[in-house]
């Protein structure tokens, strides 16, 4: 019994820090090969918004394809001039805390998503526009660069950003107008006359 | 440096919100399970709960494992995946019979006062013969697997991680459909006779057959995710094209005919005339038309007699300690230390709050590990309250033989306290001052050493307090309460000692006699009653949050709440305070306090009472008046109207403390790691650099799903406040339409907080107590 409830606590503990789980891959933003590596490079999601989004890569041996996991792989993201990089995007109160607005250098490490082939990292793209991801890649003495233009969308309205928690009290009210009426319905198929408060 | 095979074998990740669910699912089946294996074993044995463990665990695998890290790389990968979703883990679950292991593990409570009137409601059960007549459920299979495997939907799900989950979900759902009429999980019965259950498993064979067909000799890359994915092994995407239909195909099949060739060699063997068990002596199972009654009223679809609440004093060692007067001592002592240390660092200490241990801890942690501690346990702050340590030093230092003026018995004066309290939080920027937080920790200690130092029982926690009236309030949707373990037992006691005490052991000094006493409030968590009690018939027990906030009985000490108007003016003094206190914070309101202050001259203070007497005193008084009136004009009662707003008052607790919790919650993640420079930097003032020198650039546990979580409450807190407005509506509603008119005014008033509260936490928020702020 006190097992179970703390188990039951756990999980809800659990369930209400859960961090979003960053998916692997995504839509391809690039692919090609560059010096002696064929690179990947993948954004989540797929469909580009100012705020924060998923950028990994898959790096491997241009002659054999065979997956590069000793690299060192850094991102830079850079607006470009027609840009209004003034009017920065609506984000989450609590982002501004650990999340760098300078979009520069951000190292991308193996391990980040569940896919641990993948070099990736969050970053925060603060304003819609025209976005150049530039990736830089260190293997022992090769060094090799990708550019690739992203196309950013304004970030959503916040309310828009978060409609599906905002269900939770619809599904809540509908499940508890459907327990009233079997509850009565339950209670006049066995005393025709009710209509008492309980 | 890193070996590919490795990394791909160690491809996991735990899905948090599946895997908790998978977890509770596993928890709530085990406890069933033992429940009923000691009732009817033979219905029960080892191998279903192995079955249903394994079909989770199945489950598990296909989403935690490298074949999902793997899917949107490979397509034969994602095959496997979805195979395992839809054929393996739905028979493997319903094998384990679970519908009534999972329904008697469940709480009690739940299942009599939630599920039970909602499994045995008529429509809920047509859909659910609907959904497993195997007509609907082989269509229903068969429409999920070839739909999801049309190009356009199959690329949606890959290229969206939501879209995904709803395919997997469809994919288990529709499984378990499909296997239900194979199973047939006791205690459901067939719909079709046994045999026909051989051309169901070919015609769904038959459409595998041909998607599976498709897949292998269609020439052309059926889904251009796959054929732009980075090439792993070597494999062109048209290769791994046909080796996941092949996939498909086999084990697919394999799947199929192999339970078809079980059940045609069964239907055609000879029935035996007895039954083995019945030649080896052992008992025949109770025909079904007995046993299902039984099980039902075991598992609570019926009224039983319960089994009596969680009691916190049964866990071992934690049990003890909560009891033990040592700990309680100890801890009080501890607070009271701390709160000195943070005085004096308040005084002396430099006065940039962030850097000051007042400036941290009291405004930043303490709140928000309080409000943690009532939502998840129930009062315990009161439990170590520093206060108390000299309280009971004033008494015994001074006099403390006055009876506390008549007229000041009431909440008036708490809630006039909080008001100011709440004035002076913003008007002068107490979370700012270091210094000014120490004067309020000073004064603190000096009201409650004079005031019981002069008067008898606990009379400062009782009528003064307000931090004890803070947590009196939101105690209310506690999910521990003390109370007593049987009524029986205080019925022959003749004593009383739980509230007048004995030689060596003082009784309630709040004045609460257990056996009446209702629910937290005024409740300390002192446990001088469980302590006093002679039969040991005090307990903290686990009691439904918020139940006392609807039900109009006496209660000792308090009365009705529906006579208590001081009470009500405390709880809405509290509920809208959160609103209030939250909005001082928050870029626009500031903006607006700022903006008042230069246009009109005015100081800070003074904008900020007319701010607070607009958002806290009047807007809202007029907005539970015109609630009050019009409630009762609708619902035609003939009730005083300050009955009704004292009654509807209490029901809008949940919403200011789901306000409260978003609020606090937010600053102690966001100053989470505050405190650790500020201790090296207390320590190096004292000339013990053994901390090591304060490093200010700090960490801080704020993430972006922050936000998620107050959404979260704040939801949960508003169905909290509708219910309980509903609970006091269907109270003096004589008819159901009379109760919806009644709550009708009532519930808009929770909606416009909710929406207020939402507003809130979607703007930007000063930072306090940190450097950033």
């Amino acid at each position: 019994m006190t097992t179970m409830r703390a188990t039951i606590i756990l999980c809800c503990a659990l369930l209400t820090v859960a961090r979003m789980a960053w998916a692997d891959g995504g839509a391809i933003q690039f692919q090609g090969d560059t010096g002696a590596f064929r690179a990947t490079l993948f954004t989540q999601p797929p469909i580009l918004h100012a705020g924060l989004i998923d950028v990994t890569l898959l790096l491997q041996d241009r002659s054999n394809l065979n997956p590069l996991l000793d690299a060192k792989v850094t991102f830079d993201l850079t607006p470009q001039e027609s840009n209004d990089v003034q009017q920065t995007q609506w984000m989450p109160p609590a982002c501004a805390m650990n999340k760098t607005v300078d979009p520069t250098d951000i190292p991308a490490k193996l391990g980040h998503g569940e896919n641990r082939l993948l070099y990736g990292n969050v970053v925060q793209i603060p304003a819609s526009g025209h976005w150049k991801l530039k990736v830089i890649v260190h293997r022992g003495a090769e060094t090799a660069e990708i550019e690739t233009l992203l196309n950013v969308a304004p970030a959503p309205l916040p309310p828009l950003a978060y409609w599906h928690l905002f269900l939770i009290a619809p599904a809540g009210i509908l499940g508890f107008v459907l327990h009233q009426i079997a509850r009565e319905q339950r209670a006049k198929r066995i005393n025709p006359a009710f209509d008492t408060p309980p | 440096m890193g070996d590919p095979v490795n990394a791909v074998f160690s491809s996991w990740s735990i899905p948090i919100s599946p895997s908790v669910g998978l977890l509770l699912s596993l928890i709530f089946y085990l406890r069933g399970w033992l429940r009923l294996q000691f009732q009817v074993p033979n219905r029960f044995p080892i191998w279903r709960l192995l079955a249903f463990t394994a079909g989770l665990g199945t489950i598990f695998v296909a989403i935690a494992s490298p074949l999902d890290a793997f899917a949107g790389l490979l397509l034969q990968i994602h095959m496997i995946q979805h195979l395992l979703l839809m054929m393996l883990a739905p028979p493997l679950i319903l094998a384990g019979a679970p519908f009534l292991p999972i329904l008697s593990g469940l709480p009690r409570w739940f299942m009599r006062e939630v599920l039970g009137p909602l499994l045995v409601w008529k429509p809920i059960k047509r859909i659910g013969r609907t959904l497993i007549h195997p007509l609907f459920s082989g269509t229903a299979f068969a429409a999920s697997n070839l739909l999801w495997h049309i190009p356009p939907l199959y690329e949606l799900a890959l290229s969206s991680p939501g879209w995904h989950q709803v395919e997997h979900v469809s994919f288990v759902f529709t499984g378990l459909l499909f296997w239900w009429p194979l199973v047939q999980p006791w205690p459901s019965r067939p719909v079709w006779p046994r045999w026909t259950m051989i051309p169901y498993l070919l015609v769904a064979d038959l459409q595998n057959t041909a998607l599976a067909g498709f897949l292998s000799f269609y020439d052309r890359v059926l889904y251009p995710s796959y054929e732009r994915a980075p090439r792993l092994f070597g494999s062109s995407p048209l290769e791994e094209q046909g080796l996941a239909g092949t996939i498909m195909w086999v084990p697919g099949s394999i799947m199929f005919l192999v339970p078809a060739a079980i059940i045609a060699i069964r239907f055609l063997s000879p029935k035996p005339g007895i039954r083995p068990s019945e030649v080896a002596g052992i008992r025949p199972q109770q025909s079904r038309e007995t046993e299902i009654p039984q099980l039902l009223r075991r598992i609570g679809l019926q009224p039983r007699h319960a089994t009596g609440p969680f009691d916190l004093f049964t866990i071992p060692i934690i049990g003890g300690i909560l009891r033990s007067k040592f700990f309680r001592r100890g801890m009080q002592a501890t607070m009271f230390l701390l709160a000195i240390a943070i005085a004096a660092d308040g005084f002396m200490g430099p006065q940039t709050s962030p850097m000051n241990l007042a400036g941290v801890l009291p405004w930043t942690h303490w709140r928000g590990i309080t409000v943690i501690a009532l939502l998840t346990a129930g009062n315990f702050f009161c439990m170590v309250c520093p206060f108390t340590f000299v309280r009971d030093i004033g008494r015994r230092l001074l006099p403390a033989r006055w009876a506390w003026p008549r007229p000041l018995r009431t909440k008036w004066l708490a809630a006039l306290l909080i008001a100011l309290y709440l004035w002076a939080y913003e008007g002068f920027s107490l979370w700012n001052s270091p210094w000014l937080t120490a004067w309020v920790i000073v004064g603190y200690f000096l009201a409650a050493f004079l005031i019981d130092g002069f008067f008898r029982g606990a009379t400062f926690c009782k009528y003064v307090c307000p931090i004890g009236q803070f947590h009196f309030v939101q105690s209310l949707v506690s999910p521990f309460e003390v109370k007593i373990r049987s009524a029986d037992v205080c019925r022959t006691c003749k004593t009383f000692d739980c509230i007048r005490g004995r030689e060596t052991q003082r009784g309630c000094e709040l004045e609460l006699f257990q056996p009446k006493k209702k629910s937290n409030f005024d409740c300390t968590f002192c446990l001088d009653c469980a302590h006093a009690c002679p039969h040991d018939n005090v307990g903290l027990l686990a009691v439904i949050p918020g139940k006392d906030l609807w039900n109009g009985e006496q209660r000792s000490s308090l009365g009705r709440f529906a006579n208590r108007l001081d009470l009500a003016v405390l709880v809405l003094t509290l509920v809208f305070g959160a609103l209030v206190n939250a909005a001082g914070m928050i870029t626009p309101v500031a903006g607006l306090v700022y903006q008042a202050q230069i246009v009109f001259g005015l100081p800070r203070p003074v904008i900020i009472a007319v701010f607070l007497l607009i958002g806290m005193i009047l807007v809202p008084g007029l907005l539970v008046y015109g609630a009050g009136i019009l409630s009762r004009k609708l619902g035609r009662i003939s009730v005083p109207l300050p009955a009704v707003i004292s009654d509807f008052a209490m029901t809008l607790v949940p919403l200011g403390f789901g306000m409260w919790i978003a609020h606090l919650v937010f600053h102690l993640f966001t100053g989470s790691h505050t405190p650790i420079p500020v201790i090296q930097r207390v320590a190096n003032d004292l000339n013990l650099p053994v901390l090591g020198k304060p490093d200010w650039a700090i960490a801080s546990w704020a993430f972006p799903q922050l936000l998620d979580f107050e959404i979260i409450i704040l939801q949960a807190a508003l169905l909290g406040s509708l219910y309980a407005a509903w609970k006091v509506a269907r109270r003096y509603g004589s008819t159901t339409g009379r109760s919806g008119l009644l709550f009708a005014p009532w519930s808009l008033l929770c909606l416009l907080f909710f929406l207020i509260a939402i507003w809130i936490v979607f703007q930007p928020m000063d930072m306090r107590g940190t450097l950033i702020s």
